[in-house]
């Protein structure tokens, strides 16, 4: 059992390599968050929202990703898909008040909060040998987002809240050289990195009457800065001296995101709820991909792919209801656009316009446990593009399923 | 038991249900198809290009990568037939080029070290037995040669032996070879890429002047030289062409000839010499590394009279005389070559702007030719003079390669700076698909780039 499911593919979901799998109560709701206080995640979906979660919390979850992508190269009609592996998506988060909630002090309002989670990833790999080996062979992309995060709910209609980001970046590319030796066998080449960034998160959740709540948040871009990069080349040993294993640096600029959300609720214990919400990233900002080397390598100083990314919006629609005492289920249905135009669209992230939907329960078999699962299926739009700059034109498709748990516990 | 065949069931069910999540996306395959063409029996007239010759040689493995070879593989997927070549044996063939190593010079420019490997001495045995063959290229030959029954046998042409190897009987003129092939095939479809020789031939000895075969390269006198063909000679051999590959009403693409002094084999030496803000070739200083010394061959100048002239943007100098070029030990002995007005560069080394000019003219010329007879008898031209000067001026990139024109490193260009290397073959033949799908509503598959490799590196 446990080798099928390393037998599955990995995949990223929303535009770019963007991951939205940062809670598993709103994974069961197709990543609703931002307009709900929804236990300790609400650090990440919306740092004001935190100002109205009671209690010291502490929840963790993962979500490995199941994914398939198919690729057509149509002229030849050759197809190949995506080798397997496997990438878990994982988040971390706290939450404590600091004064005792009865008492209605200034400091019973304040929270304070830490999450860790991963919002951008990627790890695909095609065959060694296909036809868009000179492209990618595989690439893994990690980060990893850490942030302290205080709120304060001023009132029981406005609450903020902000929390500062460190990220950490690392990724790995590997691809084949058009450089053959005698034997008629490519050259390699394999460029690895890591580098962190600051930045900060920022929300705020407005409660105009007990049915209503209205929620923003703002995550800003991460500017991660790699300055000591290693690259490996094979290569024919007579141009070796062409492709030294030189260093470079590269800044990756990982879009801002705008969070905003409306949610309604059904009954004033406020358990359900339907939620509507609007994501939006700034993928405007990633333009290129630029790798600076120290030495040239085959006589250039660096290498620049365009990439001409335009930002992105995801719209969803979720809810939850109390089904009985100790069970909570969820639904939700999302329609997430593509981030990639049509000239730049690269194997290594075969990014498509993407709809899907989830479903999940929290189950708490003791009054401050639960137990949180999600299923989530994504489909991909198929797309067919030509990479101006590669001439590689292709038709992708793929799917994704997302079974998510975890846990949250109430001190 | 029972809980047994309870885990059993849910693991099988599992297993199931992973299974078919795990199941790839479908995309709908293309549809390939011929359209109005017939690829039964094809038949691929030409010369060394369509031969498969690659680093001035040919091996049974540059046969497999030539165009027409990788044309009826694609053809197979629609119908098409088997396709005969007048196979050389497995090994070296007639022993093309390689690079033995790369060095630098002393101002940083790589240098390769590029030499034949040795003759396999049973490439050029007879195997007319095992024809007939589907492909005609025959390398060397030019329209000019058609109707030449001694040009297979005379020991003075050098390609002789390609056509010698292929037929029962020595004195076999190119038309009669081509003829008695369309009788036995009776083609379905055919590619016509003639003529390149026609003007090559003249332009590769810098001007028309003999191979260095006596010791002597300056003697240039018709007709035992290179000549370029005139165009009326070119348009009667190639309608006689024509009239007999039509006889039996088959579909084919005609090939434009392409513009020779795009070929590396001409630029490849002489943009060493390139200066900025300088009109004159100028080599590098051996020490200083600064473009500084004139470079001087001989020609004819205006009045017909043999001159030391130095050398201009527009001359192009040959890519065999650049391993010749400073050496003291060649021509005149204590001179370096090529840089010093008294030991100048062979005419044969050098097309000169007038040259150029001349073969600019009756390349133009041909492929005017080509074209109007390709709209008289309603067949397409695959326009290969354009596609290749693309090439040369901005490059091509395909599946996450980039080719261009450059010697060595280009990718499309072998190591005699002619002829393609497998790449090169692979991307004519996917532009000749193009042409045949547009022309005959086809949906033909190209074959796929990257299983080619460009110039391979020891």
């Amino acid at each position: 059992m446990l080798l099928w499911l390393l037998a599955c593919n990995t995949y990223t979901q929303a535009g770019g390599f963007q991951v939205q799998l940062q809670g598993q109560k709103a994974n069961g709701m197709a990543h609703i968050g931002t307009a709900v206080p929804l236990g300790a995640s609400s650090v990440y979906f919306n740092p004001g929202a935190l100002g109205y979660v009671n209690g010291t919390r502490i929840s963790a979850g993962v979500s490995p990703l199941l994914a398939n992508v198919s690729v057509l190269h149509p002229q030849t009609g050759a197809t190949s898909a995506k080798e397997t592996s496997i990438g878990t998506p994982l988040s971390l988060f706290f939450s404590t008040s600091l004064g005792k909630s009865e008492s209605n002090s200034a400091l019973s309002r304040l929270r304070l909060g830490l999450g860790i989670y991963t919002p951008f990833g990627s790890a695909i790999s095609y065959p060694d040998d296909w036809i868009g080996r000179y492209l990618v062979q595989s690439v893994d992309l990690k980060t990893f987002y850490i942030q302290p995060t205080v709120a304060y709910a001023i009132n029981e209609y406005v609450s903020l809240g902000a929390g500062f980001v460190y990220g950490l970046g690392k990724f790995t590319i590997n691809r084949a050289i058009p450089l053959a030796n005698s034997q008629g066998v490519d050259g390699q080449a394999k460029l690895s990195g890591s580098g962190g960034g600051i930045g900060f998160n920022a929300g705020i959740l407005i409660r105009p009457t007990p049915r209503l709540s209205v929620g923003v948040s703002y995550i800003s871009a991460g500017k991660v800065s790699i300055s000591d990069g290693k690259t490996e080349f094979t290569v024919p040993q007579s141009v070796a001296p062409l492709f030294p294993n030189t260093s470079f640096s590269s800044s990756i600029t990982l879009p801002n995101q705008l969070l905003v959300g409306v949610a309604y609720y059904f009954n004033v214990e406020n358990e359900n709820f339907i939620s509507v919400q609007m994501d939006r990233a700034g993928w405007g900002v990633f333009k290129e991909l630029r790798f600076d080397y120290a030495q040239p390598v085959a006589g250039e100083e660096y290498l620049a792919e365009p990439r001409n990314y335009e930002a992105n919006y995801v719209f969803r629609v979720g809810g939850q209801a109390k089904a009985t005492q100790n069970l909570v289920v969820r639904a939700g249905a999302f329609y997430d656009t593509a981030s990639a135009p049509d000239c730049c669209v690269t194997p290594e992230v075969p990014d498509t316009d993407k709809y899907g939907g989830s479903i999940g329960l929290t189950y708490s078999p003791i009054e401050n446990l639960d137990i949180d699962l999600s299923f989530m299926l994504v489909q991909s739009k198929q797309r067919t593009t030509t990479n101006a700059y590669s001439g590689f034109t292709a038709t992708y498709a793929g799917h994704a399923y997302i079974p998510g748990i975890g846990i949250e516990y109430k001190f | 038991m029972q809980l047994y065949n309870k885990k059993t069931t849910l693991c099988i069910l599992g297993l199931s249900i992973l299974t078919w999540l795990s199941c790839n996306p479908e995309i709908e395959q293309p549809v390939f198809s011929k359209g109005d063409a017939d690829f039964s029996r094809l038949i691929t007239v030409g010369n060394s290009l369509t031969a498969g010759i690659e680093s001035n040689g040919l091996t049974h493995y540059f046969q497999e990568a030539s165009y027409p070879n990788i044309l009826a593989e694609q053809f197979k997927k629609v119908g098409g037939g088997e396709f005969n070549q007048p196979w050389v044996p497995e090994g070296s063939g007639s022993g093309p080029l390689q690079i033995t190593a790369i060095a630098n010079d002393n101002c940083g420019n790589p240098s390769p070290t590029i030499a034949a490997i040795t003759t396999d001495s049973h490439w050029s045995d007879n195997v007319s037995s095992e024809g007939p063959f589907n492909n005609l290229g025959i390398p060397g030959i030019s329209l000019q040669a058609l109707d030449n029954a001694s040009w297979a046998s005379n020991p003075l042409n050098p390609f002789g032996t390609f056509l010698l190897r292929t037929t029962p009987t020595p004195n076999t003129t190119y038309y009669n070879y081509i003829s008695s092939h369309i009788e036995d095939i009776k083609p379905t479809f055919f590619i016509s890429w003639i003529g390149d020789n026609d003007a090559l031939a003249y332009a590769a000895t810098g001007g028309g002047y003999l191979p260095d075969l006596f010791g002597i390269k300056d003697v240039a006198s018709p007709p035992l030289t290179p000549y370029l063909t005139s165009s009326e000679d070119f348009e009667v051999a190639y309608r006689k062409i024509l009239d007999v590959l039509l006889a039996n009403d088959p579909k084919g693409v005609l090939v434009t000839i392409p513009d020779v002094t795009a070929l590396p084999y001409m630029s490849a030496v002489t943009s060493r010499f390139y200066a900025e803000g300088s009109d004159a070739l100028l080599a590098q200083d051996p020490t200083t590394c600064q473009h500084s010394i004139p470079l001087y061959y001989k020609a004819k100048n205006s009045s017909g009279i043999v001159d030391t002239l130095a050398a201009m943007r527009g001359d192009f100098i040959i890519l065999s005389a650049g391993n010749y070029i400073g050496s003291t030990t060649y021509a005149v002995q204590g001179l370096p070559y090529g840089l010093h007005p008294n030991n100048p560069l062979y005419n044969a080394d050098v097309l000169d702007h007038n040259e150029v000019a001349a073969t600019q003219q009756s390349i133009n010329a041909y492929n005017q030719i080509i074209k109007n007879l390709g709209s008289e008898h309603n067949l397409p031209v695959a326009d290969m003079y354009q596609e290749l000067n693309d090439l040369a001026q901005n490059g091509l990139a395909v599946e996450g390669i980039e080719v261009n024109a450059d010697f060595l490193t280009g990718g499309f260009f072998s190591l005699d700076g002619i002829h393609p290397t497998d790449r090169g073959y692979a991307i004519i033949a996917n532009k000749l698909i193009d042409v045949i799908n547009t022309h005959y509503k086809a949906h033909i598959p190209h074959a796929d780039i990257t299983r080619y490799p460009g110039v391979q590196f020891p």
